[in-house]
């Protein structure tokens, strides 16, 4: 019965594609296999799969720990903005050397933090649904990302709006020469392992689940709602932040303006289609990567890379309509 | 008038009525009698066109019909009275109303606010009652909602009315008031259907009854047939524990005591009613408790107790009179504008987590909100209650083999029906979730339980465990507030009783019926 | 002066129109944030048809259609498969922006221009924007007075008490969504028709969000959107202005900024004062 769910699912989305593909003009085929060739063709595509990867493990990670506690933080973008930010800030100045990488990194988590934090805070305090605030700060990010590349961070030759580069002791190494595979995707396993480690054993993820299975019952035996929920606004935001130092010390060095590819959205897909499980995370945060990273090879194909996007929305229409059914047969 | 023949409703593989045969005369109040899930709802929703039968026929006037919805049924002159009402709190009277007119008054793009009201307030004229036509639903109390609940069943001529456990949010004084409108209504000559699980009023009220018992009719009778004994037997079936227990306490008082006096009844005195309860240290003492409310009335207002160790305090009353704000200022989740609570002469921080600490624990009204987490399992639902337990702790982490331990005992002690500590409360039935309920809240053998409502939904069987655990709770030496609406229940189980009406606790000093009736409905 | 107003109504006309929808959205218990992407593909969709047909009355048209279409899919899932809105909605988005995406660049290949004739009008004014203004005492009174109005804000504040009355509350609510998306397929012709003449990607820039928040800010009621719609676009329109005549130092970004820092100054002022209908995001199991 199950099976027959995902099939179906699985067909109707795969027919929505090609139609979608057939109609811009494009072979369906030839896309996939654009696709494949982009994302696992090479040494260096593999790379470039797994460089996609790890931000969309953060932030699917911080994702996927909110919705757990029932918050709809929608603002991992925000967030992970926030973080390149802080991280190309302290990347730039002149540091010692062995504490230079970890300070770039805390500075990005926690300025993320901050910034979901701030959701946290209107929504405890002032009864402000973290959906529409979470969404506001991303946008008011993205304009603070534009101010400061133009502004306080832009290089020091003043020429285009982009932060200097960081210096070296501050950039992740790279691990697999001749790709630009660095060791940020070491810190995104120990992370999903910590995340899943802290959920599943430790009291105050037991809480942060309680808390979003029935607030009234975690209240009612003495969980703090306020702080487990503020902690959760917190970590999350602290993850996705990490995410956008992450990108800065290992992938672009810099910061420029319109930073994020919209790695904080893609986070969603990616949290629920891992049903909101840490391991489950790191395995769609790698499909979702190969599909980024293939998605700047299906132009040779004749269609536009966002395309990809169509995908993602696919995706997670099929994974939504297989919830249904599944529960429904579940049910009968 | 109205007639169901051979009703057969199944929801899956569960049978909530089974051939079930019914009808209903012109001018008669028809009582339909039964335990809670006996399937006088899914009758009731039958007839009302909420729900198609599985199977069998219903004639209306000789003719068979089909109702295709609520509002169908509604144009051939079915009316129903719900018990959780209907109204949007938010909508003024007038536009409740007009919310469930009929269709022949106008089309999607009209708005027949006056004609409704017109007619509304012609019924409310006959019927005695002036309604605040302009306010909005939320604002009124719970009889008058009901008022506008009747209107809007009696709208455009309703021939069949049918009332749904009508009298379990009303206070004693309201019901005999309801009665009387609910006789006008069938002298009048419409048919009434009146549902309700108390034999007192069934019996004062009803002309026949008819008594369900697991989906199927067992029994019905003529008023002058019935008696309180036969029909407790026939509710709840021969030699059963709940008949005797429901029976018993209606023997010693025949008149229902909410409508008239008792009959020459000697007022049993705490000794008279056979209650053991040890002279303990007081445990919990409670002082000028007041709880303000944005509305203007408190809550609450100087509620005093103290309930010893090893005693069951009693508090009746009908639902809405502080019941929950008292049992959320004892458990820590509301914080008291004025007046002291302390537990062995220590006053508890004020949240959850330090009522908790000082050996406070809870069986809460709504079980499935604030009782459990239902998505979860059942270790981690009991660990809910030891998170800040540190028996249960490793540094930051839960020791979840110590959790599961205790999860399969728990499942032992308390005969909980699951597959094992991993099931998930919301796969249990209601009385197994209770069992999970309590096995949280007595685990630990607690200074202080506080229940409210604890058996609220559940069968006979689960009552009497329920029962049973709470008065081993009490002999074990806690101390027990039972905050309940079933007067039967706090008879039964406690050894003090106290009334809440309006936020005042009133000491009951003669804890007859009659007496306690009257308390519940402010008459002191 | 006068023109500066004028102009600033017409600023607001796209997000006036998509916060209406929003509004029967919500008041019917249901909240929808792919406005973005309903107004999107209205915007692409108005420019094509207005290229390939020379009509921009029939881009508008086709923009109505396709997004109540898209309307269709968010109602199929949110209300038929009762899925979570905020998933739905932004999965919606993502949809919006990759069709639009991969359309417009299909399109540009074979197309001879890009350029779309206007709407008639003036100073950025069209028959989009009188609408938008028009639709606002239109929907109060539909809400206020009519049944049909008194049924979708039942089924907004508690649906079991509409569904008892014999009205569909899915099909209400349905019903909405549809609405919702017709308006915003408008709105975004009247960005891509009356305010420019073609299509960018990612056009929209926020004011689908924009369009949200206003809802909130103006207590979902018709006239508070109103107001809240202007507050926004005059903001909007003066930030313009005062950039061209080069009054402020302040950068643009900041500028840009400004009316999501307000939202948030006024969601965060108002807090616990706002209140959402009672059933707002809460699928509804009938029976």
């Amino acid at each position: 019965m199950k099976l027959w769910a995902l099939i179906l699912c699985v067909g109707v989305g795969l027919f929505f594609l090609c139609a979608v593909i057939l109609l811009a003009g494009a072979s369906p085929l030839a896309v996939g296999a654009a696709l494949w060739s982009g994302a696992f063709g090479s040494r260096y595509d593999v790379g470039e799969t797994l460089v996609q990867t790890i931000p969309l493990v953060l932030t699917g990670l911080a994702v996927a720990l909110s919705f757990r506690a029932r918050l709809m933080n929608i603002g991992a973008e925000g967030q992970l903005l926030l973080g390149a930010i802080a991280a190309t800030g302290v990347g730039v100045l002149k540091l010692p050397a062995p504490i230079h990488l970890p300070l770039c990194l805390l500075a990005g988590a926690l300025a993320g933090a901050l910034w979901s934090g701030l959701a946290g805070a209107l929504k405890l305090w002032r009864g402000v649904q973290e959906v529409l605030s979470t969404l506001l700060l991303n946008f008011i990010a993205v304009q603070l990302v534009a101010w400061v590349v133009r502004g306080p961070l832009q290089e020091a030759a003043r020429q285009f709006p982009q932060s200097d580069r960081l210096l070296t002791p501050a950039k992740f190494v790279v691990l697999l020469p001749g790709t630009r595979l660095h060791a940020g995707v070491l810190l995104a396993l120990i992370l999903t392992l910590i995340v899943w480690a802290f959920l599943k054993y430790a009291a105050a993820g037991f809480a942060l689940r309680a808390v979003g299975a029935s607030p009234e019952a975690a209240e009612a035996s003495g969980i703090p709602l306020k702080r487990t929920m503020l902690t959760t606004f917190l970590l999350s935001g602290a993850l996705a932040g990490l995410a956008g130092a992450v990108q800065i010390c290992g992938v672009t060095y810099l910061l420029a303006d319109k930073y994020s590819p919209g790695y904080g959205y893609t986070a969603i897909a990616v949290a629920l289609m891992a049903n909101l499980s840490a391991p489950g995370v790191l395995l769609s945060a790698l499909l979702f990567g190969a599909l980024t990273a293939g998605g700047s090879s299906v132009q040779q194909a004749g269609i536009s890379s966002v395309v990809i996007q169509v995908l993602q929305a696919i995706v997670l229409f099929a994974l939504l309509a297989y919830g249904w059914l599944a529960r429904r047969g579940g049910r009968a | 008038m109205v007639e169901a023949r051979g009703i057969v409703r199944r929801f899956g593989s569960f049978t909530a009525l089974d051939g079930v045969n019914f009808d209903v005369r012109p001018g008669e109040i028809h009582a339909l009698l039964g335990e809670n899930g006996a399937g006088k709802s899914t009758l009731m929703n039958v007839l009302s066109g909420l729900l198609r039968p599985s199977a069998g026929e219903l004639f209306l006037e000789g003719q068979p019909v089909r109702f295709a919805s609520p509002a169908d049924a509604t144009a051939r002159g079915v009316g129903m009275v719900h018990q959780h009402f209907l109204l949007v709190p938010s909508l003024s009277v007038g536009e409740n109303l007009l919310l469930g007119a009929s269709a022949r008054l106008g089309g999607p793009w009209s708005y027949p606010l006056r004609s409704v009201l017109g007619e509304a307030k012609a019924l409310a004229e006959q019927l005695g009652w002036k309604l605040p036509w302009d306010a909005l639903a939320g604002s009124l109390s719970v009889g008058v909602q009901q008022r506008i609940e009747i209107l809007k069943a009696l709208r455009g001529g309703a021939k069949l009315l049918l009332f749904d456990e009508p009298t379990s949010v009303l206070t004693p004084t309201e019901t005999p008031e309801l009665f009387d409108v609910i006789r006008r209504l069938a002298q009048e000559g419409r048919g009434v259907v009146f549902i309700s699980h108390k034999l007192d009023e069934v019996l004062s009220l009803a002309d026949r009854i008819t008594v369900l018992r697991r989906g199927k009719v067992v029994a019905s009778f003529a008023r002058s047939e019935a008696d309180e004994a036969l029909l407790a037997t026939a509710m709840v079936g021969e030699e059963s524990e709940a008949a005797r227990m429901l029976a018993i306490p209606l023997r010693s008082a025949p008149q229902p005591p909410v409508m008239g006096e008792p009959e020459g009844e000697v007022p049993p005195n705490l000794e008279d009613r056979g209650q053991k309860y040890s002279q303990g240290e007081p445990r919990l003492t409670v002082t000028e408790l007041t709880l303000n409310t944005s509305g203007g009335k408190p809550a609450l207002d100087r509620v005093s107790l103290c309930v010893a160790a090893g005693e069951i305090l009693g508090i009746a009353g009908v639902d809405g009179n502080g019941q929950t704000e008292l049992a959320e200022c004892l458990t820590g989740l509301k914080l008291p504008s004025s007046g002291t609570i302390t537990i062995e002469n220590q006053k508890p921080t004020p949240t959850p987590a330090g009522f908790l600490a000082a050996g406070v624990t809870s069986v809460p009204a709504d079980r499935q909100r604030r009782g459990l987490a239902l998505s979860m399992t059942l270790t981690e639902n009991l660990a809910l209650g030891t998170f800040s337990d540190a028996r249960f702790r490793k540094g930051p982490f839960l020791s979840w083999s110590a959790l599961r331990e205790r999860t399969r005992e728990a499942i032992a002690r308390f005969d909980i029906r699951a597959e094992g500590p991993g099931a998930t409360a919301g796969s249990l039935s209601g009385g197994n979730q209770q069992k999970v309920v309590l096995a949280r809240a007595l685990a630990d053998s607690p200074k202080v339980i506080i229940a409210v409502n604890p058996t609220r939904g559940l069968d006979v069987g689960a009552i009497a465990f329920v029962h049973q655990a709470l008065r081993q709770a009490q002999s074990g030496g806690a101390a027990i507030l039972l905050i309940s609406t079933e007067l039967d229940e706090v008879l039964a189980l406690s050894g003090r009783i106290g009334v809440l009406f309006e936020g005042r606790l009133t000491p009951a000093s003669d804890t007859s019926r009659s007496a306690l009736g009257r308390l519940m409905g402010g008459v002191l | 002066m006068i023109s500066f107003l004028l102009l600033a109504v017409a600023y607001a006309a796209p997000v006036l129109l998509c916060a209406l929808g929003e509004l029967l959205c919500e008041r019917s218990g249901v909240v929808n944030i792919g406005l973005e992407g309903l107004m999107l593909v209205g915007a692409l969709t108005a420019v094509i048809v207005t290229v390939t047909t020379g009509q921009p009355i029939l881009g508008a048209l086709a923009a109505l259609l396709a997004s109540t279409a898209l309307g269709g899919v968010f109602a199929f899932f949110a209300i038929g498969l009762k899925r979570d809105q905020i998933v739905v909605g932004t999965t919606l988005n993502f949809l919006a922006l990759g069709i639009t995406g991969v359309w417009f660049r299909a399109w540009l290949k074979t197309a001879k221009t890009s350029t779309a004739t206007t709407l008639p009008g003036w100073e950025g004014w069209s028959f989009l924007t009188v609408l938008a203004l028009v639709l606002v005492p239109v929907i109060h009174l539909v809400l206020s007075r009519t049944r049909l109005g008194l049924a979708l804000r039942a089924s907004g504040e508690k649906p079991e008490a509409a569904a008892a009355a014999g009205y569909d509350v899915s099909r209400l609510r349905a019903m909405a969504c549809l609405c919702c998306g017709a308006l915003c397929g408008l709105g975004g012709a009247a960005l891509s028709l009356s305010l420019s003449n073609a299509f960018t990607e990612e056009m929209t820039g926020g004011r689908g969000f924009v369009a949200l928040a206003v809802v909130v800010f103006g207590r979902w009621k018709p006239l508070g959107v109103l107001g809240a719609a202007l507050l926004f676009a005059l903001a909007d329109a003066g930030q313009a202005r005062l950039q061209a005549m080069g009054f402020f130092k302040v950068p643009y970004p900041i500028f840009l900024m400004l009316p999501y820092v307000l939202t948030l100054l006024a969601l965060a002022i108002r807090g616990a004062k706002v209140r959402p209908p009672a059933a707002l995001g809460e699928p509804f199991e009938p029976g």
